[in-house]
């Protein structure tokens, strides 16, 4: 992928991710409010406020005059996004319009289709949203769990380091006896 | 050590006008509560407060308020920030000579004999 494509973009994505309700396309809303010109306040995007699903697409929003897209997902539950279509989403492999419910056939095929404009939709900053009730109350541990265990895996993804995974690449072919001693390495490389 | 430094997402606290129904007229100063909230959200996380941020969206109301689309705005500044870091960051990996990772059929190979 060429540098100039990913450290000189020419737009912003800014991926808006959260629990289900938790006012993901609401935001958009007021952020398209707070772009346009009019004094009306903008609820295009609809939304709901509740536990249920609103959107149930990959929705992309171009904020007028500016070089900012924003993206709406599918809200989070401990149900979905199970099979590393969070992953997709960031590197921009899913084009806008993807549902949640596609099979993971399709999932695939989608990913291969889009593969060479991925850089395009690639996610260059998350917004990850959460209810503020959610963080008070001891009942909902659970969705608090979910919050860091997704939250961790955002703050991993993105990340290369590209010296140490080659250097240790051709220290394992060059040495077997490398190996024994190489230590594990903390996090995982999805450059 | 060459590398991208990774995402680097903001938590925003959503709905925290239910928690305390005065930062909808002035989000930009909020009360010793909400304040509370964000520092349990960093710890909770191990992030920095800085990473939290909260927000106030539009309701019932007919028209737009600017204390609103004031917060709105902070929002969307420090995530163009954060963008602008990421890319950056992917910038200069890429700049520097030891970045191959990311194509392994450039690599070099390395003599270790």
């Amino acid at each position: 992928m060429p540098s100039t494509r990913l450290g000189s973009p020419d737009r912003f994505n800014i991926l808006l991710f959260g629990l289900a309700g938790a006012s993901k396309s609401s935001f958009i809303n007021s952020a398209i409010t707070l772009m346009s010109c009019a004094d009306e306040i903008y609820r295009g995007v609809q939304a709901g406020g509740g536990i249920r699903h609103n959107t149930t697409r990959l929705a992309k929003y171009q904020l007028e005059g500016t070089n900012i897209v924003l993206l709406d997902t599918w809200g989070l539950t401990k149900e979905n996004y199970t099979g590393g279509e969070l992953r997709a989403i960031l590197e921009g492999e899913l084009p806008a319009g993807w549902e949640m419910g596609y099979s993971m056939d399709a999932f695939g095929a989608m990913i291969q289709e889009h593969m060479s404009t991925a850089y395009q939709r690639k996610i260059h900053a998350v917004l990850f949203l959460f209810p503020q009730a959610a963080m008070k109350d001891p009942a909902l541990k659970p969705v608090r769990a979910l919050l860091k265990e997704n939250f961790a895996l955002i703050s991993s993804l993105g990340t290369t380091f590209p010296f140490r995974l080659s250097l240790l690449r051709n220290l394992t072919v060059a040495n077997d006896a490398f190996r024994c001693r190489v230590q594990p390495i903390v996090g995982v490389d999805h450059g | 050590m060459p590398f991208a430094a990774g995402y680097n997402p903001l938590l925003v606290l959503t709905m925290v006008d239910e928690l305390d129904p005065t930062i909808r007229a002035n989000p930009s100063s909020p009360s010793a509560v909400i304040k509370g909230l964000r520092e349990q959200a960093a710890a909770e996380l191990g992030i920095a407060p800085r990473q939290v941020m909260y927000c106030v969206n539009y309701t019932s109301e007919e028209r737009s308020s600017s204390a609103i689309g004031k917060n709105t705005l902070d929002i969307l500044s420090s995530a163009v920030m954060s963008a602008r870091d990421f890319c950056q960051s992917c910038a200069d990996t890429d700049r520097r000579p030891m970045a191959f990772a990311a194509s392994s059929s450039s690599a070099p190979v390395f003599d270790w004999s």
